[in-house]
């Protein structure tokens, strides 16, 4: 086992995370490297302190109503997501509506009829597009997997 | 720990209504496969077990204890609606583990707070005062460490994980993670020379 590696296994010795074996070996290089003793003299020292860091412990009330956040939020997307394609639906029928009243109205002047087919072919347009660029962007997207 | 297990031997079995066979706390896999059908009870279970450990990452990654709160929930939200793609033949936690720390550095590009080092979420116990020069030149000398010893650290000395569990969090080999704690050590310890006495 090559230096660097036996500087590992005593660092670990003193995490107490060691078998028999590999513990017995540390022990013997810590006997035998004056080096690796210098550098791990101190270890107690700094492993006490280390093991008196700890994050400050939120109220007691938080977790007993932590399950009832998640809950609520997961029920209230739901909600949301009913809502908005209620909205959507409700939408696009009073908008289709509205606009085959315009256009089927003989006293609407022509200019007015094109203009509004022209927004609409343009808003589908548009849909389309942003939808097939979702689309085609996740299926070649090179780097999704990879961790943040 | 201890308080975890409490909790989950205890009031989080009753008030879920699971159905106990001998007695005994349902395995993992099992709850998973009863979450995947979508049984909110099922996923009571496994949010109580998890969701202190949940916390304490958060905030390892974005310091704020509201943030920390809010992503952890945010983040048992995402795991509920992604379940069926997760292997329920493999533990829970390293899974959501990613998912979760994907959710912290969004986080921390939005609000752009990863240059601070607050120290409100963190003390040293059992001291007859807290050392504040000292919290916060070990706080920092942990912020400055690369990214897997600094989680490595945290794993270790925050969340008193073994060697093992910290490979199965990060999905590592345990080889990577003794020399990732080494180097951290090294440098942490070189950080804290003069409050040890070490030179």
């Amino acid at each position: 086992m090559d230096h660097q590696k036996l500087k590992e296994l005593i660092s670990s010795y003193f995490d107490g995370e060691l078998d028999k074996e590999k513990k017995k070996l540390a022990e013997k290089h810590l006997k035998e490297c004056s080096e690796c003793r210098e550098e791990f003299e101190g270890m107690s020292e700094f492993e006490e302190v280390m093991g008196k860091m700890e994050f400050k412990k939120p109220a007691r009330e938080v977790w007993e109503i932590y399950w009832a956040s998640v809950y609520n939020r997961l029920e209230r997307r739901i909600g949301w997501i009913l809502l908005s394609l209620g909205a959507m639906i409700l939408l696009f029928f009073g908008g289709y509506k509205a606009i085959e009243g315009i256009i089927q109205d003989p006293t609407t002047p022509l200019i007015l009829k094109v203009g509004i087919i022209a927004l609409l072919g343009g808003l589908v347009v548009l849909l389309v597009s942003i939808i097939r660029e979702r689309i085609f962007v996740r299926e070649r997207e090179r780097y999704k997997e990879v961790e943040k | 720990m201890a308080e975890e297990l409490a909790l989950v031997r205890g009031s989080v079995l009753e008030s879920t209504g699971f159905e106990m066979k001998d007695d005994k706390v349902p395995s993992e896999a099992e709850v998973i496969s009863r979450v995947k059908k979508g049984d909110k009870e099922a996923y009571h279970f496994i949010v109580t077990r998890y969701m202190q450990r949940a916390y304490y990452v958060a905030l390892s990654f974005v310091h704020n204890p509201q943030d920390a709160l809010d992503i952890s929930q945010e983040a048992f939200i995402k795991a509920f609606r992604k379940i069926k793609k997760f292997d329920s033949q493999k533990p829970f936690f390293p899974w959501f583990y990613q998912l979760m720390k994907n959710l912290c550095f969004d986080h921390l590009r939005r609000t752009q707070r990863r240059e601070e080092v607050p120290l409100d979420g963190v003390r040293i116990l059992k001291t007859e005062k807290e050392d504040r020069e000292l919290k916060e030149v070990l706080w920092k000398g942990i912020e400055n460490l690369p990214q897997e010893q600094k989680e490595v650290i945290i794993l270790r000395y925050f969340q008193q994980y073994s060697y093992q569990e910290i490979a199965d969090i990060l999905e590592k080999p345990l080889g990577t993670i003794m020399s990732s704690l080494y180097y951290a050590k090294v440098r942490l310890k070189k950080i804290l020379g003069k409050y040890l006495c070490l030179g």
